[in-house]
């Protein structure tokens, strides 16, 4: 599912700017795309493709911070680094503090940019990552048919096998042979790690009930 | 010659009673002078009193007789305390009435009344004891000063004389001249009696009169206050005193006080202990001079006196001791000690000067050192002084400015030139006398006297100008210079004569350093502009950085006036006002630059970031194999266009921040100077929430003018407007920076901003230095928008705008292209 290299969006209104950083990423082996204002960017959004934004703080029109919060609504993924001619500690803050990578001021280094860029696609990656990690595990439990799920859920809070069994109102062999074919489809070999599982996608008393584990 | 006796005794009364209307007449214009009234009582019941008598035929002897006379002696009565009241004298109305009482008792005697003789000798008695008592009031008046009091006295006398020859010798003037009656010695008498009284009657009135005409005059040259002479007669009197001493040829003293802390006490302590002050020092001071002195008030708590006949240390010794029991008189003013203490200036007249206004120059001189060390002190008059660079013109004009102004000014003090200047005149003092004494006679003959005066005053004002000045003839020759020229030019004094020529003084300024270039030249040229009728004026820089003002102008009947003014300290002082003025511009500039240093910082680092990155691309390309020449070539030239771009900006921070004295003006258009202020405001507007709009005009604005400062105007408006959207809505603050054309000699430039206008009052004067609506503001930076457009030749306005806010204009005239 990975796709090819990352992009690098970069959005300046000042042409020249923009246009030396772009050279440099690709110089340095990154995909760019190039907006001169927020406005354009937002005119054709990236998909989910991995990649970062590289944004200026002061435009003419719709400014960095004002893009940051339209994307923050619509819960797009990719991680912000501002850059700015002549920022200051309150701007900088309050950038961070709506969920930025980064604030870089220019002019900046390569090794600054190039460092921020893959802290940004790192982080980024973790996070698909770990989206797709739950995705497959969510996958896996998915699989199971109504009955191993009921079953699943109470093996994982400790409910011994009789205990199931009259809980669910059959046998304990019956609940035996259940729990096998869990653990298979699983593919975990021991309890603990189908316990695991069960508190990564959320199963567990504290965040919730097992009813939900089909919906999230 | 017979006469009739009852014609004279009817003209008798008649005469007597219409003076006693004439008394009684002056009585009525006279109120005050109740001896008037008295008299013309006299007359009236002496008049009925005679007229009793004449009537002895018809009417009974008691009423001819015994009341007739009685009305006489208390008509004699009335007479005498009329002169009595004249001398301010009250008179009780026993005494009056004593010498009709005495008659009527007398009557009563049978013995007395039957003896005519007797009767006379009375009627005589009474008649001369009054006369005489009322010729004693006169005398007894006589140092009041009225002239007309003596012929009374005199005819008062005669009148007694006459009455008392009578008695003594009945005799001489028969009373009676049997059957007829009355006697021709009766007649006599008559007579007597109406010529008396006429004249009495004339001469009190006279009398009365020449009293009040004294008060007056006693009033004009007396101060009512302190009862001492007032300026006005002290400078008469002292005039007259002076010019007598002067004849006697002997020497006299002035003195002039001045009262310290005068004005305290009357601030203080009010103006009744102001008086009661100057009353005491009046008294202090009279009671220390002698009969002769002359003392006044010459006005407020001045005081002078002339002591004729004195020595210097007399005369200060007289000033000691009045300063002296002035200082110790004890005053009851309600408050502790009065404190006041008197400054004296003492002058001495000498046998060459007698005239007063002179002396009380140099008493007031001598005053006003006394003042200025503290006061309370005697300071005599310093020694006289001549100027050093002319023993004999400085004889002549013994203390000129002083003389001139003499007439006028006697209190101020006059600074002249300082005092080091200055010699003593006694050395020199000779060499005067012997002058004056080869002089020809006609020299100091009332004739030439006008002359010698307008001279003199020639001579002040030549020798006081600050300027430079010379009077040549036709030739070229010097006719008369002033000091001025003499010291501008550091000449040899005894070279500069009437006579030499222009070239010679010229040759002598270039020896010494103070004319470059040819004196012969300079002179002919200048010689053929004055026979041309042209005024000649130049700015000439000597060697010693000195400027002068020279201008040669033609004067009728030929010849010219030349006129030299040093202006090296006017334009020093002209110059560092100017430089002064760039200070204050360049400062504001400053300040803007201040202001918008993120914003230069920000556009600086745009083309910064760009020419960093572009340099690591091309070391990052650098790397590959083969090389892309092409790219790399590409980024070289972005790189020098962002360098060039970086340059730019760093060269209009520099032109904010330089200082430069000299306006250096080009041609440009003024839409590229607010395309530029834009830029710079950009970042600025950003940060305080402005939109920043441009309406600009198509065409193109060319102007003439120094884009820096023009920048700095439009700089200077865009940030007050800013500044007045502080506290608006953050959504409404818009700046718009507008030009355009005005009429087609003209470009306008606009400011506006949606703020909160200005109040009306202000609309005018917010262009004022240290003017200013805005709590942190200088109130310079508009003021200082306005001296630009001054001096561009433009001018720069305000207006409230009806939408809200204000807008701030100015128009340039706009540059021939052609």
């Amino acid at each position: 599912m990975i796709s090819a290299a990352p992009v690098i969006h970069i959005v300046d209104d000042d042409a020249s700017f923009r246009t030396a950083v772009a050279r440099l990423l690709r110089a340095c082996g990154y995909q760019v795309a190039l907006y001169e204002s927020a406005r354009r960017f937002l005119e054709r959004p990236p998909g989910d493709e991995p990649g970062c934004l590289l944004l200026d703080v002061r435009m003419p029109g719709l400014n960095g911070p004002e893009l940051q919060a339209r994307l923050a609504e619509t819960g797009g993924p990719l991680p912000i680094v501002f850059l700015t001619g002549h920022g200051d500690i309150r701007m900088s803050v309050r950038a961070i503090k709506a969920g930025a990578e980064d604030f870089l001021s220019k002019p900046v280094s390569r090794k600054t940019l190039i460092e921020a860029i893959k802290r940004a696609l790192a982080r980024q990656e973790e996070t698909r990552e770990r989206k797709l990690r739950l995705d497959s595990l969510r996958a896996l439990v998915a699989a199971l048919t109504p009955r191993e799920s009921e079953v699943f859920a109470l093996i994982v809070r400790g409910k011994l096998n009789k205990q199931i069994a009259y809980e669910l109102g059959t046998s304990e062999r019956t609940i035996k042979a259940h729990r096998h074919a869990v653990m298979q489809k699983l593919k975990v070999r021991s309890f603990a790690q189908a316990v695991s599982i069960a508190e990564r996608l959320g199963m567990l008393p504290e965040t919730g009930g097992g009813e939900n584990i089909s919906q999230t | 010659m017979s006469l009739d006796l009852v014609t004279i005794f009817v003209v008798t009364v008649f005469v007597t009673g219409i003076c006693g209307l004439l008394l009684l007449y002056s009585w009525l214009l006279s109120r005050n002078t109740i001896a008037l009234a008295l008299w013309a009582a006299g007359y009236f019941i002496a008049s009925i009193g005679t007229m009793l008598v004449v009537a002895r035929d018809v009417i009974p002897t008691i009423w001819s007789i015994e009341i007739a006379n009685a009305l006489i002696a208390f008509a004699y009565g009335l007479v005498w305390s009329g002169a009595r009241s004249f001398n301010d004298r009250r008179t009780p109305v026993s005494l009056i009435l004593a010498g009709a009482l005495v008659w009527l008792v007398a009557c009563q005697v049978e013995a007395f009344y039957a003896s005519p003789q007797a009767r006379a000798t009375l009627m005589a008695a009474v008649v001369v004891g009054y006369t005489v008592l009322c010729a004693f009031e006169f005398w007894r008046a006589r140092d009041h000063g009225l002239k007309s009091r003596w012929p009374i006295i005199v005819f008062l006398l005669l009148h007694a004389a006459v009455y008392l020859t009578r008695t003594l010798q009945p005799g001489l003037l028969p009373l009676a001249n049997g059957a007829q009656g009355l006697s021709g010695g009766v007649a006599a008498l008559a007579f007597e009696w109406m010529f008396v009284a006429v004249c009495a009657a004339f001469l009190f009135t006279h009398l009365a009169r020449e009293r009040i005409e004294l008060r007056y005059k006693h009033a004009s040259v007396i101060d009512p206050l302190t009862s001492v002479a007032n300026r006005r007669a002290f400078i008469e009197d002292g005039a007259r005193l002076l010019r007598r001493i002067g004849v006697e040829q002997r020497d006299a003293a002035l003195l002039s006080f001045d009262l310290d802390r005068f004005k305290q006490i009357n601030d203080t302590l009010g103006h009744h202990a102001g008086d009661q002050v100057l009353c005491a020092f009046c008294d202090v001071a009279v009671s220390a001079l002698r009969p002769g002195d002359l003392f006044g008030r010459l006005g407020g708590e001045e005081f002078a006196c002339l002591l004729p006949h004195i020595t210097l240390p007399d005369a200060l010794q007289v000033a000691e001791r009045i300063r002296a029991q002035f200082v110790a008189t004890p005053l009851d003013l309600g408050a502790g000690p009065h404190g006041t203490t008197v400054s004296i200036g003492v002058a001495m007249s000498t046998e060459s000067d007698h005239d007063l206004a002179r002396l009380m120059v140099a008493a007031d001189r001598a005053l006003y050192r006394a003042k200025a060390k503290g006061g309370n002190c005697v300071e005599p008059r310093q020694a006289r002084f001549v100027r050093h660079d002319g023993a004999v013109a400085g004889t002549r004009r013994y203390h000129p400015q002083l003389a001139a102004r003499a007439g006028s000014a006697t209190k101020r003090p006059h600074t002249t030139v300082p005092a080091s200047d200055f010699r003593l005149l006694e050395n020199v003092r000779p060499l005067c006398r012997k002058l004056l004494a080869n002089m020809p006679p006609q020299f100091s003959s009332t004739a030439n006297k006008s002359l010698r005066e307008a001279n003199r005053r020639l001579d002040v004002a030549l020798e006081n100008m600050s300027q430079g000045l010379c009077l040549f003839d036709p030739e070229g020759r010097l006719v008369l210079c002033n000091e001025r020229y003499i010291q501008m030019y550091r000449l040899p004094r005894e070279e500069v004569k009437p006579g030499r020529t222009i070239r010679e003084l010229l040759a002598l300024r270039q020896a010494n350093g103070t004319f470059v270039g040819d004196p012969d030249e300079y002179s002919a040229n200048l010689r053929t502009r004055i026979a041309d009728g042209r005024t000649f004026s130049s700015v000439v820089e000597a060697a010693d950085g000195r400027v002068t003002v020279i201008v040669d102008q033609p004067i009728k009947g030929g010849g010219w006036v030349a006129t030299f003014e040093d202006v090296t300290e006017r334009r020093r002082i002209e110059a560092q006002i100017a430089h002064m003025a760039h200070q204050v511009i360049h400062l504001n500039r400053t300040a803007i630059a201040g202001v918008l240093s993120a914003s230069f910082a920000h556009e600086l680092n745009q083309p910064l970031g760009a020419i960093l990155s572009n340099a690591e691309t091309a070391e990052v390309l650098l790397a590959d194999n083969p090389l892309n020449v092409d790219q790399l070539k590409e980024i070289l030239a972005d790189i020098r266009r962002d360098n060039q771009r970086a340059g730019e900006i760093i060269k209009q921070l520099g032109a904010l921040l330089k200082k430069g004295d000299e306006i250096e003006l080009q041609e440009f258009d003024l839409n590229d100077t607010v395309r530029c202020a834009l830029h710079l405001l950009d970042h600025e507007a950003a940060t305080r929430g402005v939109v920043l709009r441009a309406n600009q005009a198509h065409a193109a604005l060319p102007v003439r003018a120094n884009m820096v400062h023009l920048q700095q105007v439009i700089l200077n408006l865009a940030m007050n407007g800013m500044d007045a959207m502080a506290c608006c809505d953050r959504r409404s603050r818009k700046l718009t920076l507008e030009t355009a054309l005005a009429g087609d000699a003209d470009v306008e430039a606009s400011v506006s901003d949606s703020g909160t206008g200005i109040p009306a009052d202000m609309l005018e004067r917010v262009f004022d230095a240290f003017v200013t609506t805005k709590p942190q503001g200088t109130g310079l930076g508009l003021s200082i928008a306005r001296t630009i457009i001054e001096i561009h030749g433009g001018k720069i306005w305000a207006e409230n705008r009806p939408e809200g806010g204000a807008v701030f204009r100015f128009t340039l005239p706009l540059a021939k292209t052609a």
